[in-house]
């Protein structure tokens, strides 16, 4: 009996044993100790922020990253070539899903993540996914499947001077578009602008977009063809030419998010619309005046004819689908979005993409209210499409922007828009 | 080394030494090339599969209006800038020809906008440009002039860019002009003063037919480059407002890299590769031809 006593406690002594050493296959940030991996970043507020936290992660994992960051446009030929190319030497970069998702989908670029989130050892036990706001992480999801993780929530907002408001006696910021106009002619003052946005062909689309949905346009009809020759789109168009060609300030054509941000930094411009992320360099004393950086309130998108309908931009890490070190290259976009990282992020003026970071009491001290109040406003209600849901991306934006640079010429909106649908039409008929 | 093949290299010397440059010049020139005109014949979506089409590409661009604008544009700028940069290198190597004080000095910065980096100067120049913030209409204004719209107006766009372009290449033709003057026998000039010629004459007699050679060559050199003109395009306006600066080059970058359509690129890549080498082969011909 005692024998059969201790044999059990024997058996027992094994099981737990067993148990012991599977629980010792936990998550462990030292597991690709000594990697190196690298990461192609844009130059953006992100990027920025988490740069100088590198040192942080190597200390905590070993595993050593390398950024390489470029402006926006060559930054994403970088990626492009990369990518196609099949290097293993790139482990993962940023993606906006809502620019190029679909190519690098069906291309296969990007490695699904799924094997990894179901794997107690590859996956922090804090990482905590329904964090994430919902919007932002389906745009992640294809077919059900996860590629990669927001960092950002971005959307755009309108940027405006209090002082110039109340010295046009001006109480409120425009609720809707017939505001906007109203306020643009009474604000317009000699040299500087009543209202400026982009109007740089492909780059200004990212931004009227929000235009063409409030005006209760879409990129695409229901069975798939170009929707800008409707009469929603040309009514959109058509206010958007009439607000900058009257009240906007010279030059707009050759205008992206630079020259607008600048413009209205340097008190040239009494409002902008352009990305929320920009409030960091309107705080920025080496960027703006100090009047515009004391009187700077932010508005969500006046309402149009069908209501505030504007876009949201979510950007996110992913993993190479030809890197070497794919499990190191996961473990980095987790550090990198933790909670306590996103939580950083956005007291660096980074919208992020967590919804705790948003709750977080520090930055509600930091941030303008106006701005978290006009951010989270959008977010509820913004659509992730902000790009057509098509492989074509930039050229079907193209397309758009050369009927974006008519209209600002003054030529009339609807022939130019009924050129640039026939144009996408036949963009989509060749893909 | 063995007897054998030391008898083997003397042999071959006249292959062996210049096999390096032929592989370079296989490699580096004549592959892309090829495989340039290989892409061009078929429709090639970055990250699909490439489908043979045969000469659609090339049926293509001949009825895209985008085309024949970007062509347009190519020579629009060259046409513009070329002259005016022989023009002015002239002036600057007659007058670099003669001595006065700080010379040198004035010599080494007045190269200098050909030793900075491309995409730095139109980096540069595109905040000059600005019409609201940039310092160019700070300047008009501060003449009495009214303020342009530079780049961001479609009719004044490639006429800017050509600024850029003779302020950044003129130093160039200049060089090459001033060592061409300073290849001209003095005794001419003594000869024809002696003959009672004026300075104009002299220039025009003497100078000129000197030069003659020289000017062709940065003719042909700066007549390439300007026709294959990317950076400063690209960075200042992307080819805008709309298409207004759009060059060839600047088409096809888009085309490739932005619109992903590779085989139509490499399409619009060979009409200006057959373009630069008609304008050069054309150039070369008066150079050959007696005066």
């Amino acid at each position: 009996m005692r024998r059969r006593i201790l044999g059990f406690l024997a058996i027992a002594a094994l099981v737990l044993a067993t148990v012991g050493v599977a629980s010792a296959q936990q998550f462990d940030w030292k597991q690709f100790s000594g990697t190196k991996i690298r990461f192609l970043m844009n130059q953006h507020p992100f990027t920025t922020f988490i740069q100088p936290l590198l040192p942080e992660f190597e200390k905590e994992t070993g595993i050593q990253v390398t950024f390489e960051t470029f402006p926006e446009d060559q930054f994403r030929q970088r990626r492009l070539l990369e990518a196609s190319s099949g290097a293993d030497t790139l482990d993962g970069y940023m993606i906006m899903p809502g620019q190029v998702g679909a190519q690098y989908l069906e291309a296969g670029w990007v490695r699904y993540i799924d094997d990894y989130l179901n794997d107690p050892t590859m996956t922090d036990p804090n990482l905590d996914l329904n964090d994430f706001f919902g919007g932002a992480l389906n745009t992640f999801k294809s077919g059900g499947k996860v590629f990669g993780l927001p960092l950002q929530n971005e959307t755009s907002l309108l940027f405006y001077r209090k002082d110039l408001f109340q010295q046009a006696g001006i109480a409120r910021p425009p609720q809707d578009m017939a505001e906007l106009l109203a306020d643009a002619a009474l604000l317009k003052q000699g040299r500087v602008a009543g209202f400026a946005m982009r109007g740089k062909a492909a780059n200004a689309t990212s931004q009227i977009v929000n235009f063409l949905m409030s005006f209760g346009g879409t990129w695409l009809t229901a069975d798939g063809k170009s929707a800008l020759n409707s009469y929603q789109s040309k009514q959109a168009l058509a206010f958007y030419a009439d607000l900058l060609r009257n009240y906007g300030p010279p030059g707009e054509t050759n205008m992206s998010w630079p020259e607008v941000t600048s413009l209205y930094a340097q008190g040239q411009a009494a409002m902008i619309f352009d990305a929320n992320v920009f409030r960091s360099i309107m705080e920025d004393p080496k960027q703006t005046t100090d009047v515009v950086r004391n009187n700077t309130g932010y508005a969500p998108l006046p309402a149009g004819p069908a209501g505030m309908k504007p876009v949201v931009l979510v950007w996110g890490l992913s993993v190479n689908h030809a890197s070497k070190n794919p499990g190191a290259a996961w473990y980095f976009i987790q550090w990198a979005l933790s909670k306590v990282n996103q939580d950083k992020a956005i007291l660096a003026g980074v919208p992020a993409a967590r919804t705790s970071a948003w709750q977080n009491e520090e930055f509600k001290k930091t941030a303008p209210a106006d701005w978290i109040d006009a951010s989270q406003k959008s977010f509820a209600v913004g659509d992730p499409n902000w790009n057509p849901p098509v492989k074509p991306v930039p050229e079907v934006r193209d397309a758009y922007g050369q009927a974006i640079v008519a209209a600002l010429e003054g030529k009339p909106v609807g022939p130019a828009l009924d050129q640039a649908a026939q144009a996408i039409d036949q963009i989509l008929a060749n893909q | 080394m063995t007897e054998r093949a030391s008898r083997f290299f003397d042999r071959n010397a006249q292959w062996l030494f210049p096999l390096p440059a032929v592989l370079a010049i296989l490699i580096l020139i004549v592959g892309p090339v090829l495989a340039n005109a290989y892409i061009s014949v078929h429709d090639w979506f970055i990250g699909a599969t490439p489908k043979y089409v045969g000469l659609g590409n090339f049926a293509r661009a001949l009825s895209d209006h985008r085309f024949w604008a970007g062509l347009k544009n190519t020579f629009y700028f060259t046409l513009v800038a070329v002259p005016v940069e022989l023009v002015l290198g002239l002036g600057i190597a007659v007058l670099f020809n003669r001595d006065f004080r700080g010379k040198g000095l004035v010599r080494t910065i007045i190269l200098l906008p050909m030793v900075a980096t491309p995409v730095a100067i139109a980096l540069i120049w595109a905040l000059m440009f600005n019409p609201s913030l940039g310092v160019l209409n700070y300047f008009l204004e501060s003449l009495g002039l009214p303020r342009s719209l530079w780049v961001a107006s479609a009719q004044l766009a490639i006429p800017s860019l050509t600024i850029v372009d003779v302020w950044e290449w003129t130093p160039m033709v200049a060089l090459i002009l001033l060592a061409a003057l300073q290849s001209v026998p003095t005794e001419l000039y003594e000869a024809a003063l002696i003959d009672g010629a004026g300075p104009v004459q002299a220039f025009r007699f003497i100078t000129l037919p000197s030069i003659r050679s020289a000017a062709v060559i940065a003719l042909i050199l700066r007549s390439i480059d300007a026709l294959k003109t990317f950076d400063i395009i690209y960075v200042i306006t992307q080819g805008g407002p709309g298409i207004a600066s759009e060059t060839l080059n600047v088409f096809a970058f888009k085309t490739g890299f932005e619109f992903f359509r590779a085989g139509y690129a490499a399409t619009l890549l060979i009409f200006l590769l057959v373009a630069v080498l008609g304008v050069a082969v054309l150039l070369n011909m008066t150079r050959r031809s007696p005066s």
